[in-house]
C-alpha cells in the first residue's frame, strides 16, 4: 500500500521537493510576523513611535512572502495529488483490461466504479490535504518550538506537552475510525450498485411492475448506509471537540503561568504577546492534524481497496515465454479437452480437428459447452485438462494478443461502445482501412441500414447501442469480427437476432469471402452449419456425433432426429394442404 | 433553487434550528480567548498584581470545555441533518426513476445516472454540513467580532471591518470562478464513471480484439479532462486561502501603524490593542471560511442544478392513482403511427385487432416495427396518432402498471438480476415457493436449477454472467409463468438464442401457457408462427399481410417469401 503511495508520489519527485521546500519557506516567513508584531508592542510600551510604521510594514511584508510560500505550497501538492490520482486511476483501469471474468464474476461493476473515482478522490486527498497539511504542522511545530525555546524554555516545555496529549488520543481513535470508514465504504458501494443494476434493467423493472419492490430494496440498503455512516459520525464528529479543548487548556495554562513570569519580569510583554501569537499560529496546522489525519486514515483505506484490483493476478496471462506456430496456417485441435466451471463439468474429454482453411459447425442443446469451447480457444478460460493446439502450438503458449488477432469472434451476446459505428466496427485493428471498413458493412449487410443512420457509419449509437435493433448489434458486430479477414473466424449464433433473409444474405457474403479462413460456426439453424465441412453435435460437454450433413443424416442419431423433426413439421404444413407453399 | 433546497431540509427543521443556536453559543464562547488574554494584560499583567489572576484562568478553563461540548453536540446535529437529507434524497431520486419513461433512459448513459445519484448526492450533503450550517456560524461569529470590537473602540474596529469587506469582496470574486469550475468537474467525472461503466460491461469483447490500448487511450482522454477540470480549481483554491491569510495580517499591520500612537498617547490600553490583534486574526478565519463555504454551496449548487433537473424531468411513466379496472379481452390497434423522434415513423397506420383467447404471431424483418408494437402496447412510449385499444378501453385512459400486470412481456435480452434464482423468478412480488417451482419445471428451467448449488437459493452474479445465454432465456421464461398475466403473453424474438431441441421444450410450454390466454408472438421460426391462429406480417412500419399460414402462403407475397427462404434448405434431399 505504502509502495504504490511512494512510486506515485517518487514519479514526480521534482514537485515534491519544491512542496516541501516552500513548506519550509512559507512557514519561516510565516514566523517573521509574530516577530515584528512582539517588536511593535515593545516599542509601543517603550513609546518609541517612530518604529511603528516600519515594524508594521514589516509585519505586512513578511506575511506576503509567507502567503506567496503557502500558495506554492498548496499549487505543490494539489498539483501532485492530482497527478497521482489520474496516473492510479489509469493503471487501475489498464489493470481491470488484463483481468479476466472470474474478476469480474466477483466484483460488482458499481464497486469497481466506486473503486476508481470516490476512493481514488480519498487518495487525491490523502496527498493534497493529508500529507501536504502534516507536512506543514510538523515543519511549524518543529519551528515554533524552537523559537519559544529562546523566549521562555519553561513555557515551551509546558506547552509542547499540552499538545502531546490530543495525539495519544488520535492514535487511540484512529484504527477505529480506519476500519469503520472501509465498511461505509463497502457500504456505499452496495448502494451504488443497486442503483446502476436497477437502471441497466428498468426496462425488465417495469415490464414486470416490480417499482416498488425495487424502491424497497433500494431503502433497506440506503437505510443501511445511513446507520453506518452516522455510527461514523458519533466518533468522528468527537475529534475536532476534543482538539479544541485541550488546545484551549493549553492556552490557558500559558497564558495564566506566562502573566505570572512577566510580572516576575522574565520576560517583557511583547516577547509574552509574540509568544502567544506563536501558539496561535501553531495552534491551527496542529489543532487541524485531527482533521488532516483522517484524511490519511481515509486515504489508506481507499488505497487498499485500490490496491485489492491492483493485486489482483488475472488467472489466465499471456505467456512469459511464448512461442510461434513454424507455418501459420489456421488449424485448431482440441485434445482431450475437459473443463468445469465452479465444480459442475462443462466440457469432458473433447477432441476435435478443425484443419487449416475448412469449416466446422457445432450444435448441441443449451448448456452442451458449445460457447465454453470458443472461450477455451480464445483463452478467457484454460480447460484443467487436455490442450488445445494452434497450428502445433499450445494456445497456452501463444501471446495474447497474437492468437486474438488470429482467430476473430461473433460473441452470443453483442457488445457496442457509445461510439460512433464504424469505431465499433474498427475496434480489432490499429489501423482502420475505409475500404475494408465499407467492405465489412457491406458483407453484414450494415450497410442496407445506412440511411436510417443520420451520419452513416460515423453515426454515434447510445449506451450499450440501445439505438439500434437487435438485428443491427448482431450485424455491426460481425463485421467488426471480419473487418481484418482474420485467419480463423469464429461465429457464436451469430444470427439469433437476424432475419432469415438477411441471414442468407450475410452467408452469402461470408461464403464468397472465404479464401482460406478457417471457420468455426455455433448455431442452431440447420441453413446456417448444414454446409459445413464437419459438423459436430455437442451434448452434455461430449462430441456425440461428427461428420459432414449427408453421413450425419446417415448415422440417424441425434442430428438426423433434429433435422427430422424439423421435416417432420414441414411434412405436416403439407398435409395441412397448400400446393402453392412450402416448395418451390 | 434555494426553495427547493428549503424543501429538503425543512423536515428537520427543529434539528436545524438547534444546530443553529448552538453556533450562536459556540460564536460567543469563542470570543472569550482574545477578551481573557486582554483582561490579563490589562487587569494584571501590565499592572503587575496577581491577587484573583487563577479565577481569571479557571473561569476561562470552564468556558473551553462548554465549548467543546457544544462543538460535538453541533457536529452531530449538523452530520445527522445531513446524512438524512442524503437518505431522502437517494430514495427521492431512485423513486422518481421508477417513475419516468423509458425513452429517457434510451437517451441517458446509466453510469452519469448513477454519478448523480452517488456524487451529486454527497456533494449535496456539503450545502448542509459544511455550507449553510458552518456558514450561518461563520456569519454569526464575523457578526458578533465586528459588533464587539465597535463597542470596544470604532476607530480600530472600522479598520477591521474594512479589511473584513475587502477579504469578502475577494473571496466572493474567487468563489464565482470556482462554480465555474466545479461544474466541469462534475460533468467530467460522470464522464470517467460511464466510461469504466461501459469497458467493464464490454471487457470480454475488448480482450478478444486486443482493444485495451484503444480503450485505455480513450479513457486517457477522459482521464486527463478531469484531471485538467480539477487542477484548475484547486488553483483557484490554491490562491485563495493564502491570500486570505495574507489580508488577516495586513489588518494586524494597519493596526499596529495606527493603535500604537494611540497607546503611546493613552488613547487606548495595550491590552485592548493586543485584543484587537487577536482578534483581526481570528477574523479571518470566519471570513476565509465563509467563502470557503460558499465555494463548497456553488460546487453543491451545481450538483444540486444536476439533481433537480433529473427531479424536475416529468414522470412519464406515471399515472394518476385512479385506475379503471381493465377488462378482458381484445387487443385492437387502430390506425396507430409512432416515431421515437420527430417524423421518423416507425409504425405506419398499423391497424389490427387480436380477439380475447386468439393467439397472433407478427411477423417481419429486423426492424420493421415489431418490438415497438410491444413497446407502445405496454405504454413503454405513446403512439402520435391513431388508438391501441385494450378490451375496448383506450389504453391511454389505463394505469400502465395495470396494463403492465396483465400483460407478461419475455424480452429478448434476459435481464437477470443480483440475487437468488428463486428472487429471478418471482421478484419482488410475493409469490410462494412451490408456486415459483411449478412455474420452472412448466419451461424445463428446473433441471438446471437443481444442478446449481443450493437450487433456487443459488445467488446468481450481476447479470447472470454465471449462467448460459440460454439458462438465462429459460428464467426469464419461467418468470413470465410465475406472474400469471392474464391478459396476454408477448413474447419478443425470446425463442432466438435457444437451441431447436430447448426450443421444442419451450414451444410445449408455451402452448401450456397461452392455452385459453390472448396472445401475440413475435418469433423468427415458423414452428412457432404455424402454431398461432393468425399471422400478421409487417413491413417497414407497415401491416402488409393478415391471415391464417394457409391463407397467407398462397397470397405469394412477403410471408411466402421469408418461408421460403427458412425452410428451402431445410427441403432439400439429404
Amino acid at each position: 500500500m505504502i509502495r504504490i503511495l511512494l512510486e506515485s508520489l517518487m514519479r514526480h519527485w521534482r514537485l515534491l521537493v519544491l512542496g516541501v521546500a516552500a513548506i519550509l519557506l512559507a512557514n519561516g516567513l510565516e514566523l517573521l510576523a509574530p516577530f515584528y508584531i512582539g517588536q511593535a508592542i515593545d516599542a509601543i510600551t517603550r513609546a518609541q513611535e517612530g518604529r511603528i510604521p516600519v515594524l508594521a510594514l514589516a509585519v505586512v511584508v513578511a506575511a506576503g512572502a509567507a502567503a506567496l510560500g503557502q500558495l506554492v505550497r498548496r499549487l505543490c501538492f494539489s498539483g501532485l495529488g492530482y497527478r497521482v490520482e489520474t496516473e492510479l486511476r489509469g493503471r487501475l483501469f489498464a489493470h481491470l483490461l488484463k483481468l479476466d471474468q472470474k474478476f469480474f464474476q466477483q466484483i460488482r461493476s458499481g464497486d469497481i466504479m466506486a473503486r476508481a473515482t470516490n476512493d481514488m478522490t480519498a487518495v487525491q486527498a490523502l496527498i493534497a490535504i493529508g500529507i501536504s497539511n502534516l507536512g506543514n504542522a510538523l515543519v511549524i511545530f518543529l519551528a515554533v518550538v524552537t523559537l519559544m525555546l529562546l523566549i521562555d524554555w519553561q513555557l515551551t516545555v509546558l506547552s509542547v506537552c499540552l499538545f502531546v496529549i490530543p495525539h495519544g488520543v488520535l492514535f487511540i481513535i484512529g484504527p477505529r475510525t480506519r476500519s469503520r470508514f472501509r465498511r461505509l465504504q463497502e457500504q456505499f458501494a452496495a448502494v451504488t450498485a443497486k442503483a446502476q443494476e436497477n437502471l441497466s434493467g428498468i426496462r425488465m423493472v417495469k415490464a414486470y411492475v416490480q417499482e416498488e419492490a425495487e424502491k424497497r430494496a433500494f431503502r433497506a440498503l440506503n437505510q443501511d448506509y445511513l446507520d453506518k455512516s452516522l455510527a461514523f459520525a458519533r466518533i468522528y464528529n468527537a475529534l475536532w471537540p476534543v482538539f479544541a479543548i485541550t488546545d484551549g487548556v493549553a492556552s490557558v495554562v500559558l497564558l495564566y503561568l506566562g502573566g505570572i513570569h512577566v510580572v516576575q519580569g522574565r520576560i517583557s510583554l511583547g516577547q509574552f504577546v509574540q509568544f502567544m501569537t506563536y501558539l496561535v499560529i501553531m495552534s491551527g496546522p496542529v489543532l487541524g492534524i485531527g482533521w488532516v489525519v483522517t484524511y490519511l486514515y481515509q486515504g489508506a483505506a481507499s488505497l487498499r481497496r485500490i490496491e485489492e484490483i491492483l493485486d489482483w493476478r488475472p488467472a489466465i496471462q499471456s505467456p512469459s515465454a511464448p512461442r510461434q506456430p513454424a507455418q501459420v496456417r489456421g488449424e485448431i485441435r482440441f485434445e482431450d479437452v475437459s473443463f468445469s466451471y465452479d465444480g459442475s463439468p462443462v466440457l469432458e474429454r473433447f477432441s476435435l480437428l478443425i484443419p487449416s482453411g475448412s469449416t466446422v459447425g457445432i450444435v448441441g442443446s443449451v448448456g452442451s459447452g458449445k460457447t465454453t469451447l470458443v472461450k477455451l480457444l480464445l483463452r478467457l478460460h484454460d480447460p484443467q485438462q487436455g490442450r488445445i493446439l494452434f497450428d502445433g502450438v499450445d494456445v497456452r503458449d501463444l501471446p495474447f494478443e497474437w492468437l486474438r488477432t488470429q482467430i476473430r469472434c461473433v460473441l452470443q451476446e453483442p457488445f457496442l461502445f457509445s461510439d460512433t459505428l464504424a469505431r465499433n466496427i474498427t475496434l480489432g485493428t490499429d489501423t482502420p482501412d475505409p475500404v475494408q471498413l465499407e467492405w465489412a458493412a457491406e458483407l453484414s449487410q450494415l450497410s442496407a441500414d445506412l440511411d436510417q443512420f443520420p451520419d452513416g457509419l460515423e453515426t454515434v449509437i447510445g449506451e450499450r447501442g440501445i439505438t439500434l435493433s437487435g438485428g443491427q448489434k448482431q450485424r455491426t458486430t460481425i463485421a467488426r469480427a471480419v473487418l481484418t479477414r482474420p485467419l480463423v473466424l469464429v461465429l457464436d449464433d451469430a444470427f439469433s437476432s437476424v432475419d432469415t433473409s438477411t441471414e442468407e444474405a450475410i452467408l452469402n457474403g461470408l461464403t464468397a469471402a472465404k479464401g482460406n479462413q478457417t471457420r468455426l460456426v455455433i448455431a442452431h439453424r440447420v441453413s446456417t452449419i448444414k454446409d459445413s465441412d464437419l459438423i459436430v453435435v455437442l451434448e452434455a460437454g461430449r462430441a456425440v456425433e461428427q461428420g459432414t450433413h449427408s453421413q450425419l443424416l446417415g448415422q440417424r442419431g441425434v442430428y438426423a432426429r433434429m433435422y427430422g423433426r424439423q421435416q417432420l413439421e414441414d411434412d405436416l404444413r403439407q398435409w395441412r394442404g397448400n400446393p402453392d407453399g412450402g416448395s418451390r | 433553487m434555494n426553495r427547493r433546497l428549503w424543501r429538503l431540509i425543512r423536515p428537520y427543521r427543529t434539528l436545524l434550528a438547534a444546530a443553529v443556536l448552538l453556533l450562536l453559543l459556540l460564536s460567543m464562547t469563542e470570543l472569550a480567548g482574545p477578551y481573557f488574554t486582554q483582561q490579563a494584560i490589562d487587569r494584571y499583567i501590565a499592572p503587575k498584581r496577581l491577587d484573583g489572576y487563577q479565577w481569571l484562568a479557571i473561569l476561562w478553563f470552564f468556558v473551553l470545555v462548554a465549548n467543546g461540548l457544544a462543538r460535538y453536540a453541533q457536529l452531530q446535529l449538523t452530520n445527522r441533518i445531513g446524512q438524512r437529507v442524503m437518505f431522502d434524497l437517494r430514495n427521492a431520486i431512485f423513486a422518481h426513476w421508477q417513475r419516468m419513461g423509458v425513452a429517457f433512459f434510451d437517451r441517458t448513459a446509466v453510469g452519469e445516472l448513477v454519478s448523480v445519484i452517488s456524487n451529486d448526492v454527497d456533494a449535496i450533503n456539503q450545502v448542509f454540513t459544511s455550507g449553510l450550517i458552518l456558514g450561518i456560524g461563520n456569519v454569526v461569529s464575523a457578526v458578533f467580532i465586528i459588533v464587539f470590537l465597535l463597542l470596544i473602540n470604532w476607530p480600530l474596529a472600522l479598520i477591521v471591518l474594512g479589511m473584513a469587506v475587502v477579504m469578502l469582496a475577494a473571496a466572493t470574486f474567487i468563489t464565482r470562478q470556482l462554480r465555474q469550475a466545479q461544474r466541469w468537474t462534475r460533468s467530467s467525472l460522470g464522464s470517467i464513471n460511464g466510461f469504466i461503466q461501459e469497458a467493464v460491461s464490454g471487457i470480454t469483447t475488448i480482450q478478444l480484439f486486443n482493444a485495451d490500448r484503444r480503450i485505455r487511450d480513450d479513457f486517457d482522454v477522459v482521464n486527463q479532462q478531469y484531471a485538467r477540470a480539477n487542477l484548475h480549481s484547486a488553483t483557484l483554491f490554491s490562491i485563495f486561502l493564502p491570500l486570505m491569510n495574507w489580508f488577516g495580517a495586513a489588518t494586524v499591520g494597519l493596526l499596529l501603524w495606527f493603535g500604537g500612537g494611540r497607546v503611546i498617547h493613552h488613547l487606548l490600553t495595550l491590552g485592548t490593542l493586543v485584543l484587537f490583534i487577536q482578534f483581526a486574526e481570528r477574523l479571518i478565519t470566519p471570513v476565509r471560511d465563509l467563502a470557503d463555504k460558499l465555494a463548497i454551496f456553488q460546487t453543491a449548487v451545481a450538483s444540486a442544478e444536476r439533481i433537480f433537473a433529473l427531479l424536475d424531468r416529468p414522470a412519464t411513466d406515471a399515472d394518476a392513482a385512479t385506475t379503471s379496472a381493465i377488462k378482458p379481452g381484445s387487443v385492437s390497434f387502430d390506425h396507430v403511427w409512432f416515431a421515437y423522434q420527430g417524423e421518423d415513423w416507425v409504425l405506419k397506420d398499423v391497424s389490427f385487432e387480436v380477439a380475447p383467447g386468439e393467439k397472433v404471431a407478427i411477423v417481419g424483418a429486423t426492424g420493421a416495427g415489431k418490438s415497438s408494437l410491444i413497446s407502445v402496447l405496454i405504454r413503454f412510449y405513446d403512439i402520435q396518432k391513431g388508438v391501441i385499444q385494450l378490451g375496448g378501453q383506450d389504453i391511454r385512459g389505463l394505469d400502465r402498471r395495470e396494463i403492465r400486470r396483465r400483460i407478461g412481456v419475455v424480452f429478448q435480452d434476459p435481464f437477470i438480476f443480483t440475487g437468488t434464482v428463486g428472487y429471478n423468478i418471482s421478484l419482488g412480488e410475493s409469490i410462494a415457493p412451490d408456486r415459483v417451482e411449478r412455474a420452472a419445471a412448466a419451461v424445463d428451467a428446473d433441471s438446471f436449477i437443481d444442478r446449481l448449488r443450493g437450487g433456487y437459493d443459488y445467488v446468481l452474479h450481476e447479470r447472470g454472467s454465471d449462467i448460459s445465454t440460454g439458462q438465462k432465456q429459460l428464467l426469464s421464461f419461467a418468470r413470465a409463468f410465475a406472474f400469471e398475466p392474464d391478459i396476454l403473453l408477448v413474447l419478443d424474438e425470446a425463442t432466438a438464442s435457444v437451441d431447436p431441441e430447448t426450443e421444442r421444450v419451450i414451444q410445449t410450454s408455451l402452448l401450456k401457457l397461452v392455452a385459453g390466454r390472448t396472445s401475440i408472438i413475435i418469433a423468427h421460426r415458423f414452428s412457432t408462427i404455424e402454431r398461432a391462429d393468425r399471422i400478421i406480417v409487417l413491413h417497414k412500419g407497415q401491416v402488409v399481410e393478415t391471415g391464417t399460414h394457409t391463407e397467407l402462403l398462397a397470397r405469394q407475397g412477403v410471408y411466402s417469401r421469408l418461408y421460403e427462404l427458412q425452410y428451402k434448405d431445410q427441403l432439400a434431399p439429404p
